[in-house]
């Protein structure tokens, strides 16, 4: 499962557990209240229940002692009672199957209380008719005062007190035991005056009847006393309380899973909320390093061309030096592209520091893999020149000594104040690179390099149109054995034929270097010399190879496969190797010049001695010919010190054993010197310009 | 000393409660114009079968709420089973028929509606008899959701019988304190007390609030058997037992009894001393009684002047 699913199965979870912390919420709250409710009104509708059985009581209580009474309010109570326990048993936890142990106590609850309207009536009924006895008799003693035959007042007062008095005793003190003893009737005698008899009659009435009726009214009172509704209630109450605590204990569990889901759901919360503030803060980042990246360069931590270009549009008067590390490109492939980026580091902190105790500085830009641009502002030409002069002097031949590798570098500088100034800097650099004369350039208009840009593009079509043509064409020139004075060899010099016209290469080799033509014409030389020493078997031929060419390995192979494919001349194509710093370090020159040699070829050096002559790679390489540069050949004449320069290569050329030869061999004067000199081969317009032959 | 002592104790067993007897208030509540449209059907012979007999027909309302007979005359000139009951003050007892098998006005009203030997109807015949007039219909219809149905029109005349209670009698206007008793009624109102008939004659309607046996000390002679208590309940100590009926208005509604086997006041007092209470009563101690009975009597309703 990928993460984005992952990320919206646990949304979803924590939506759902979060809707049910709420649901749970929501029942947990609707649920208590509602129970709360209910159990409230349950326990108010018990008390009542309790509370009117109580009064019932007392008022049955009441009835009891009072002589007359209103049965109004017992009634009343009976319904209140009935009432309150209807309310009761309508009380909806009664409904559910929790309670329902409390169904069995409900039950007798009712059957009580229905038991007391009939309880009570007969109460009522016997209670009335005893207390109207006992009060008639308490009111009836009176009536013996009045009778004829007074000699029995004394015998019967006591007795009709007493009796009366044990009868109320009995009722009041709910006892039947005053009763059961002594006989209390009298025994009526026909003597007797009709006072008395009906004295007697009455009496004996009523006594009988208390005697008799006493014991049933107070039987009934006793089970009436003893109704188990308040028992009842209270066991109801406890066993209620008991229910209601476990109810309550479910709601607490429901109040459990709800806290622990609502803890589970904030705590993921923060959780999200953490990681996308974190996922948040990387995004900002990021979006600043590429928003960074826009406009600085990565490398050196250096503003780049898109951000010059921006700051450049807002200065009044904007100046720039461009500085370029001279063959960087090949520095990358000596000695690798980690040192390379680490030099690149390094010269931009230096460029850094330098600039930084200039005025006018606005920034350091890394505007191309070797190219740096300090923009200035309000800064004079001359100043500025100034400026690039300490940067030529601080980064030029520098040795840096936090490379692991010697690596010596030089920068070209151009100073524009002329917009747009990026593109014209970059031209006059590029002119003062093709001529490695200078190592400084102001751009001028009149430096005419946008000619020579448009030139170059006119080059470019010249040389494609005279390939195609087939109007390459090798000139030679011929080289003289100095000791014999024969022409022993000729060089091969490209050309370009137009008509009558023949173009020098010194106005279309340079252009065409830079194009895959360079390649075809370097092969159209070759390919045409093998044919000219084919035809002249008695000369020797020698082509000019660069170091790039050679470094094109399908054209040395091209041009190997010449060697094979004519073995007989194979050994008179030499090939001159212009003299360069590059080649002393080229495993690549070793095993060209392993090959050449192979065919019994000869290898030579050309124009040694005029940039930076090293004799050092001659340990190194196997050469066979010195060719002195012609710079040095055609003063030697006039000055004194070439013509020691001249000496010293050629005693060096000696002690190594290499053929010299000298071109550029213009007059006479010069043919002489080089005589003298010992030099073994001369080549010059003295002898002959370079020809078709 | 010992005798006289052992009288003063006796004496003072007899505790007095406050007055077991209240007064009828002045003003009931009643929905009005359900209790006019209950008047009418009161007093509507078409509510019998025979379209001959109305409520009104034993309950004159308008004099002591019962009629003359031992036993009312229904439907078709059949002859019930028990003495007509007032339909006054009816509203304060705690049970409703003598031996109280009806528990208020709603079950009691329906009993001789549906009675063969009273009004002798049906439920159905009740509606249809009722639907049959257009006043009852929109009366129905304004007062009731649903219109005329049997339990509205018992609870109309229900709500006519709330209203059919007799204030200011004298007695009750002596009770607030608003008239004096005369000697005579006085001596009547204490006998009533103390030869015991308050012991069941209490509370708003003097009686009607308890059951009582007809005929403790001696047999009462029934003429012929008649529906008691023990026909409710099956308990042999019921056997003879009828509600205690109400002493208000009782001097308007001879003759007395539940078989109406005494046609004079006095009588029934005398009759209820010797049965009820053994003993026998002299004339002028009942003529007192009955002095005091006559100060039962109330005002007639509001209503009956609506």
């Amino acid at each position: 499962m990928n993460s984005k699913v992952k990320e919206y199965v646990s949304f979803i979870v924590v939506f759902v557990v979060g809707i049910g912390a709420m649901m749970s919420f929501y029942i947990f709250y609707t649920k208590q209240k509602e129970l709360v409710k209910e159990q409230k009104e349950f326990l108010l509708a018990l008390d009542q229940t309790k509370l009117e059985a109580i009064e019932f009581r007392y008022l049955i209580l009441q009835n009891f002692i009072y002589a007359y009474n209103n049965n109004d309010a017992i009634n009343r109570k009976m319904e209140r009672l009935q009432k309150a326990y209807d309310e009761l048993s309508s009380n909806e936890l009664l409904a559910k199957r929790k309670y329902a142990p409390l169904k069995k106590e409900m039950g007798l609850l009712e059957k009580e209380i229905a038991s007391l309207f009939p309880k009570t009536q007969h109460y009522l009924m016997y209670n009335a008719s005893v207390k109207n006895s006992l009060l008639f008799l308490t009111d009836y003693e009176f009536r013996l005062l009045k009778i004829k035959e007074k000699h029995l007042l004394l015998e019967f007062l006591p007795k009709v007190v007493k009796t009366t008095q044990s009868l109320l005793y009995a009722k009041r003190l709910d006892d039947i035991e005053y009763l059961s003893k002594e006989g209390y009737l009298f025994r009526n005698d026909p003597t007797y005056s009709k006072e008395l008899q009906d004295f007697i009659k009455t009496y004996n009435l009523h006594v009988n009847y208390v005697v008799k009726n006493l014991p049933v009214l107070l039987s009934i009172k006793r089970e009436l006393d003893e109704n188990k509704v308040f028992d009842t209630t209270k066991r109801i109450a406890k066993k209620f309380a008991r229910l209601y605590v476990e109810d309550e204990e479910l709601l607490n569990s429901y109040a459990a899973i709800f806290f622990f889901t609502f803890v589970f759901t904030f705590v993921y919360l923060i959780v999200v909320l953490v990681r996308y503030k974190k996922e948040h803060t990387k995004l900002v980042d990021t979006t600043n390093i590429l928003r960074h990246s826009l406009t600085h360069d990565l490398l050196t931590g250096l503003k780049n061309r898109v951000a010059l270009e921006k700051d450049t549009m807002l200065l009044q008067a904007p100046g720039i030096v461009l500085m370029n590390i001279d063959r960087f490109k090949d520095i990358n492939d000596i000695f690798g592209g980690k040192t390379g980026d680490r030099l690149l580091r390094i010269v931009a902190k230096l460029i850094e520091r330098v600039a930084s105790t200039q005025k006018g500085v606005v920034e350091v830009y890394r505007i191309g893999a070797d190219e740096f641009v300090v923009l200035y502002d309000g800064i004079d030409e001359h100043t500025l020149v100034e400026y690039a002069k300490i940067f030529e002097k601080q980064i030029n031949y520098r040795d840096f000594e936090d490379l692991q590798e010697e690596v010596e570098i030089s920068v070209s500088i151009a100073v524009n104040y002329k917009p747009p100034l990026l593109e014209n800097a970059d031209l006059a650099l590029k002119s003062i690179k093709r001529t490695k004369k200078r190592k400084i350039i102001v751009y001028e208009d009149a430096l005419g390099l946008h000619t020579q840009a448009q030139n170059n593009i006119d080059v470019i079509h010249l040389v494609k149109q005279a390939v195609k043509e087939d109007r390459i064409e090798p000139f030679f020139q011929p080289i003289i054995n100095l000791k014999t004075m024969q022409i022993e060899k000729f060089e091969a010099l490209v050309r370009i034929v137009e008509g009558d016209e023949v173009i020098s290469p010194f106005l279309f080799l340079d252009v065409a270097k830079k194009t895959h033509l360079y390649h075809d014409i370097t092969q159209i030389v070759v390919e045409k010399t093998f044919k000219a020493a084919a035809a002249h078997p008695n000369y020797r031929f020698s082509i000019n190879l660069s170091v790039s060419d050679i470094l094109d390995e399908e054209l040395v192979e091209e041009i190997f496969d010449l060697y094979e494919h004519h073995s007989i001349i194979a050994d008179r194509i030499d090939i001159e190797l212009l003299e360069s710093e590059e080649l002393h370090t080229m495993d690549a020159i070793k095993r060209f010049i392993e090959r050449v040699h192979s065919f019994g070829s000869l290898v030579y050096i050309d124009d040694f001695g005029s940039g930076y002559s090293n004799f050092a790679y001659f340990a190194d390489l196997e050469i066979d010919v010195l060719k002195v540069d012609g710079s040095i050949v055609k003063e030697v004449a006039q000055n004194k010190r070439k013509r020691h320069m001249l000496e010293s290569i050629v005693m060096f050329a000696k002690n190594m054993n290499l053929k010299t030869v000298a071109e550029f061999v213009e007059n006479e004067e010069i043919l002489e010197i080089v005589k003298e000199l010992g030099i073994d081969f001369a080549q010059g317009y003295h002898f002959s310009p370079p020809t078709r032959i | 000393m010992r005798l006289f002592f052992l009288l003063f104790m006796c004496a003072v067993f007899i505790v007095e409660a406050k007055e077991a007897i209240v007064p009828i208030p002045k003003r009931v509540v009643y929905d009005k114009q359900k209790a006019l449209l209950g008047k009418r059907l009161f007093f509507d012979t078409s509510l019998s079968k025979d379209n001959s007999v109305g409520c009104v027909s034993c309950h004159n309302v308008h004099s002591g709420g019962s009629d003359s007979l031992a036993v009312s005359v229904g439907f078709g000139g059949k002859e019930g089973d028990i003495r007509s009951p007032t339909v006054l003050n009816a509203v304060f007892n705690f049970r409703q028929f003598w031996n109280g098998r009806a528990k208020d006005l709603y079950q009691q009203a329906k009993g001789p509606l549906l009675n063969p030997v009273e009004h002798n109807m049906t439920p159905k015949l009740v509606v249809e008899r009722v639907k049959s007039d257009e006043t009852y219909r929109n009366s129905f219809k304004k007062l009731y959701d649903d219109g005329v149905t049997f339990a509205n029109v018992i609870d109309a005349i229900v709500e006519f019988e709330k209203a059919l209670v007799t204030p200011d009698s004298k007695f009750d206007r002596f009770l607030r304190g608003e008239a004096e008793l005369s000697q005579k009624e006085r001596k009547g109102f204490t006998l009533f007390k103390r030869y015991g008939c308050i012991s069941c004659h209490n509370g708003i309607n003097v009686g009607g609030n308890s059951f009582a046996k007809i005929g403790i000390f001696f047999p009462y002679k029934n003429a012929r058997s008649y529906p008691d208590r023990y026909a409710v309940t099956k308990d042999p100590i019921d056997k003879n037992v009828f509600k205690v009926p109400t002493l208000r208005n009782v001097a308007l509604r001879p003759p007395y009894f539940h078989d109406g086997g005494y046609k004079r006041l006095i009588e029934a007092i005398k009759a209820m001393a010797h049965y009820n209470l053994g003993m026998e009563i002299d004339t002028n101690d009942a003529e007192a009684i009955e002095s005091f009975l006559h100060t039962l009597t109330g005002e007639l309703p509001e209503i009956l002047d609506e």
